[in-house]
């Protein structure tokens, strides 16, 4: 089931009400190309509306991949800067969303090269190629008997499950986590995830795998 | 390209699987194999649950300002070289501070030796000399220009806080942030909030199954602190009343529709239904889980219907087109509890939404509990 890619513009612009369609799409999108063209031009106040609309989503996927409420909040005005600074080099070929993922996702990554900072505070992080997140660790207790495997993951208390993930999560590998963030934002395309972040497909998909891999493995075992 | 464990499974498609990323030969080849393997069965449906509860999870607002202070450093952008660098510079700034312990302390080394090796002894100290002071701003930077001005303009002194910051940074967990009133944190985090206080309506929840709890979990478990989002400063979708802890408190246990920021979680019994920022909406029964991505349009007006439900009204029946009968063991509403408003125009959005994305929820996690 392949994602359903939208058209670009209908989302982003966030002035779509309850009558989305192909005409709604239509106007939408030359609505922000319009504003992109002003803002590309000097006009701040375009820029600011553009900004009004993608904030919010920028955060997230900042968010995401610092999840550190200060952090996040110096990258998403870097990212808000330097998307101001790089607009007149902006040429379209993808959606402003895109375009600004692809800075977004950059930036905090870059944050967390350039800072030191250690994102999982007091915790252990998940290191790529260790014992988690290997193909072996999804079938560890797989029985012999091919009977279903009673997953702990599925008798945790609920509040135990909501912190073992927050912490798991903020303990996998950031270039881990930047691409689950890509990918629950928007549900995109691997291929657009690759582009964001300059992989190719397939390390994209063994990635998310072994991101996906890890978390399961790190939840249950509750280290 | 496809992947098999040394034991013949494959592992590494299934996450591929789940996103609707296997090509039609891979994707068939995994079905048949997982047609015959309860293991790996299993196992993307552990993947599964747990993506859901990532996509479920809290995110906290943007905060107040923040908008404002982008605005204010965007400048013109010909000549607006120095304010745009202002966020950079901030955390420039902070990775500065980090090395001040190091530059300190070799400044206290080459201060000792150059005392050492003073030429005329002497016990009146003399005085600096201007490459002296003008090196002093080394030691004693000014403060940066405000990214987040508040809480930075308001301790001076940034030598000495720069050690102290550095390792606060490195091993103070988010948690020791202060943390605001419930009544002002997200959806999520206010219905769980109202469990913490008073655990005796956790009866009223009984209908609560297993999946609203784990989404509850997941929501809770956001790690940075909550803080009231700024109206002002949000997209039109977010612009909504806080909702008071008076509000909160008379929520149904029926139906409950959260009104800050995002996720929006609304009860509609046997469903429970996350919409995320992300224009995903996670739809829960018992054990049951999904999450499936929805148009725009479609989050705003299932968001729109939430926020108009009155506390303690019910939103709707997302799961059934007919109003459903009590679940057993609930609470059945109270009977003060006002009438949801034009209940009928809720119920044909909610199921014209429910039955858009039925096939796609269904090819995705299989049939919608009932």
């Amino acid at each position: 089931m392949s994602p359903t890619p939208k058209p670009p513009g209908v989302r982003s612009l966030g002035l779509v009400h309850e009558t989305a369609g192909a005409a709604a799409a239509e106007h939408e999108s030359v609505t922000e190309s319009e504003l992109v063209g002003r803002a590309r031009s000097g006009d701040q106040e375009a820029f600011g509306r553009l900004m009004e609309t993608h904030l919010e989503r920028v955060w997230v996927l900042v968010w995401r991949v610092l999840r550190h409420r200060e952090d996040t909040e110096d990258v998403v005005q870097e990212v808000f800067l330097t998307a101001w600074r790089s607009l007149p080099g902006f040429r379209g070929e993808a959606s402003l969303a895109t375009w600004l993922g692809k800075i977004a996702v950059t930036r905090a990554l870059n944050h967390l090269d350039r800072g030191g900072v250690k994102v999982s505070r007091n915790a252990v992080p998940i290191e790529p190629g260790s014992g988690d997140g290997q193909r072996t660790a999804g079938l560890a207790r797989e029985p012999e008997d091919g009977r279903p495997a009673a997953s702990p993951l599925r008798v945790l208390e609920a509040r135990d499950l909501g912190r073992r993930l927050a912490d798991c999560l903020g303990r996998l590998p950031p270039a881990w986590r930047a691409a689950l963030a890509l990918r629950h934002q928007d549900q995109r395309a691997y291929e657009e995830i690759a582009r964001a972040l300059g992989l190719a497909l397939g390390t994209v998909r063994s990635r998310l795998s072994r991101a996906r891999l890890a978390l399961r493995e790190c939840v249950e075992s509750g280290t | 390209m496809s992947e098999m464990d040394e034991r013949g499974h494959p592992v590494d498609d299934l996450s591929a699987l789940l996103d609707g990323e296997l090509e039609t030969g891979e994707r068939d080849r995994v079905e048949s194999h997982l047609a015959g393997c309860s293991g790996c069965r299993a196992l993307l449906e552990d993947v599964r649950r747990l993506d859901a509860a990532v996509g479920a999870e809290a995110i906290p607002p943007v905060p107040p300002g923040l908008e404002r202070r982008i605005r204010a450093g965007l400048g013109a952008r010909t000549g607006g070289a120095p304010e745009a660098e202002r966020s950079g510079r901030a955390t420039v700034w902070r990775s500065w501070r980090a090395s001040m312990p190091l530059a300190a302390a070799a400044s206290l080394i080459v201060a000792a030796a150059i005392w050492l090796l003073r030429p005329v002894p002497s016990e009146v100290p003399r005085p600096e000399t201007p490459q002296e002071q003008a090196s002093r701003p080394e030691m004693s930077p000014p403060e940066p220009p405000v990214a987040r001005g508040d809480e930075r303009k308001k301790d001076a002194g940034a030598s000495a806080r720069a050690q102290s910051d550095a390792i606060s940074r490195e091993s103070a967990p988010p948690a020791t942030r202060p943390v605001p009133p419930a009544a002002e944190a997200a959806p999520g985090q206010n219905v769980a909030s109202v469990d913490k206080q008073e655990p005796a309506r956790k009866s009223a929840r009984a209908l609560e199954s297993e999946a609203p709890r784990r989404l509850e979990a997941a929501a809770d478990a956001a790690p940075a602190p909550v803080a009231p989002s700024d109206t002002r400063d949000r997209p039109a979708m977010a612009q909504v009343e806080p909702l008071s802890q008076s509000a909160t408190d008379s929520i149904s246990p029926r139906a409950a529709a959260g009104r800050v920021g995002w996720p929006v979680r609304i009860e509609a019994p046997p469903y429970d239904v996350l919409l995320t920022a992300e224009d995903a909406m996670v739809v829960s029964a018992g054990s049951w889980i999904c999450r499936v991505a929805i148009d725009a349009a479609d989050g705003r007006r299932l968001a729109a219907l939430a926020r108009s439900a009155p506390p303690g009204g019910t939103v709707a029946q997302l799961g059934a087109a007919q109003p459903s009968a009590p679940q057993p063991g609930a609470t059945p509403p109270r009977a003060a509890q006002p009438p949801p408003p034009r209940p009928s125009a809720a119920d044909a959005a909610l199921s014209a939404i429910r039955e858009r994305y039925r096939a796609q929820i269904e090819a995705r996690c299989g049939p919608l509990p009932r």
